[in-house]
């Protein structure tokens, strides 16, 4: 966990002109916008795209960086932001090849099962919202906080955790209905 | 079920996050029993519950710094506009802005019309007099000082200053 000390430490090192400083920054903070990016636009590729551009309009908005909020929040933000327009640009069916699983000839059935729960999850949560799949993703990521989720969010704590909750009860029913469809189907 | 759905789905969540009491915790294990609805919905959520938790955070590939890095090199220089300089750049803009207003005030620059005769030019061609106003080149150039000393201010001074409320 990067102190907010460290942050400062970091941003002031950038600020008088130490680039190696900023190499630092983007070190320290990569895997959470890199996380935050990927939740969003679904392939690795195309995040690690928005995770970049992310810091760097970062690094071009530093001067303007009032340290109200965290530096990390700060960032968490842009890249969220720079996340949703990337995917409007970009309309189309994101295909992760990561998620494709090519069958050898020896899968068992729970592995089959796995596969098919994760892909039920997914359509349920494809039903949420942007910020509200974003919220319970992050939820339950233990690196990030609650106070994080809902400055990202641009809400306070108490609204995120009521969103959360109706997020998590909604992708419940989803989850029912998708199996008791699938459960028709077969 | 005698319990909202939503009601259920709440001590479900608590449940699962481990914050349900060990009373409420066997009440709603026992009404799962009798309740095939509330039995798939709880098996539903600890689905979901399992899967979600599995999350992590996610490293980006080897060498993303150093692309970040190499993207910030390529960045077009921008021009500093730091309230120094623009104070300097303004003082020089007034200085010129005073000089151009005290020789319009003065003597040396006749009231009217200078003519040129053209034909004391080496450009033989031209005919035509060619007629310069000082007086309103003057003024010209006292408005573009103006107008230069406007953006610079707003530029250097009161942008940076009043722009610290954002970020």
């Amino acid at each position: 966990m990067i102190s907010q000390q460290q942050e400062t430490e970091w941003i002031d090192r950038v600020l008088a002109g130490d680039a190696r400083a900023y190499a630092e920054l983007v070190d320290g903070f990569k895997s959470f916008a890199f996380t935050i990016a990927l939740k969003v636009v679904g392939n690795r590729a195309d995040a690690e795209e928005v995770a970049q551009d992310g810091f760097i309009k970062a690094y071009q908005g530093l001067r303007h960086f009032n340290r109200q909020s965290r530096f990390s929040t700060w960032l968490y933000r842009i890249v969220f932001n720079a996340a949703v327009s990337f995917k409007r640009k970009h309309k189309r069916i994101f295909f992760d090849i990561e998620k494709v699983h090519v069958a050898d000839g020896y899968s068992v059935q729970g592995h089959l099962q796995e596969q098919d729960q994760a892909r039920f999850i997914q359509r349920a949560l494809d039903q949420l919202n942007e910020a509200d799949r974003l919220a319970v993703q992050l939820y339950y990521i233990k690196e990030f906080s609650m106070e994080e989720v809902a400055a990202l969010l641009g809400q306070n704590e108490n609204t995120v955790k009521v969103r959360i909750h109706r997020a998590r009860h909604r992708l419940g029913e989803e989850l029912k209905r998708i199996l008791k469809q699938e459960a028709v189907t077969l | 079920m005698s319990m909202q759905s939503e009601d259920w789905s709440e001590r479900i969540q608590k449940f699962l996050d481990g914050e349900l009491s060990a009373g409420d915790t066997r009440a709603l294990l026992e009404a799962a029993e009798r309740d095939a609805g509330l039995r798939t919905q709880l098996a539903a959520m600890k689905l979901l519950h399992m899967h979600l938790n599995g999350n992590v955070l996610e490293a980006p590939p080897a060498g993303f710094t150093q692309r970040v890095m190499a993207g910030l090199e390529h960045l077009p220089r921008s021009v500093r506009h730091s309230p120094r300089n623009g104070l300097l750049l303004l003082m020089g803009v007034l200085v010129a802005c005073t000089v151009l207003m005290l020789l319009f005030g003065s003597d040396l620059l006749p009231g009217g019309a200078i003519q040129l005769d053209t034909s004391q030019l080496p450009l033989a061609s031209l005919r035509a007099p060619f007629v310069v106003n000082l007086k309103w080149v003057i003024n010209g150039l006292i408005l573009v000082n103006l107008a230069l000393g406007l953006i610079l201010l707003d530029r250097t001074v009161l942008k940076p200053f009043f722009g610290q409320g954002r970020g």
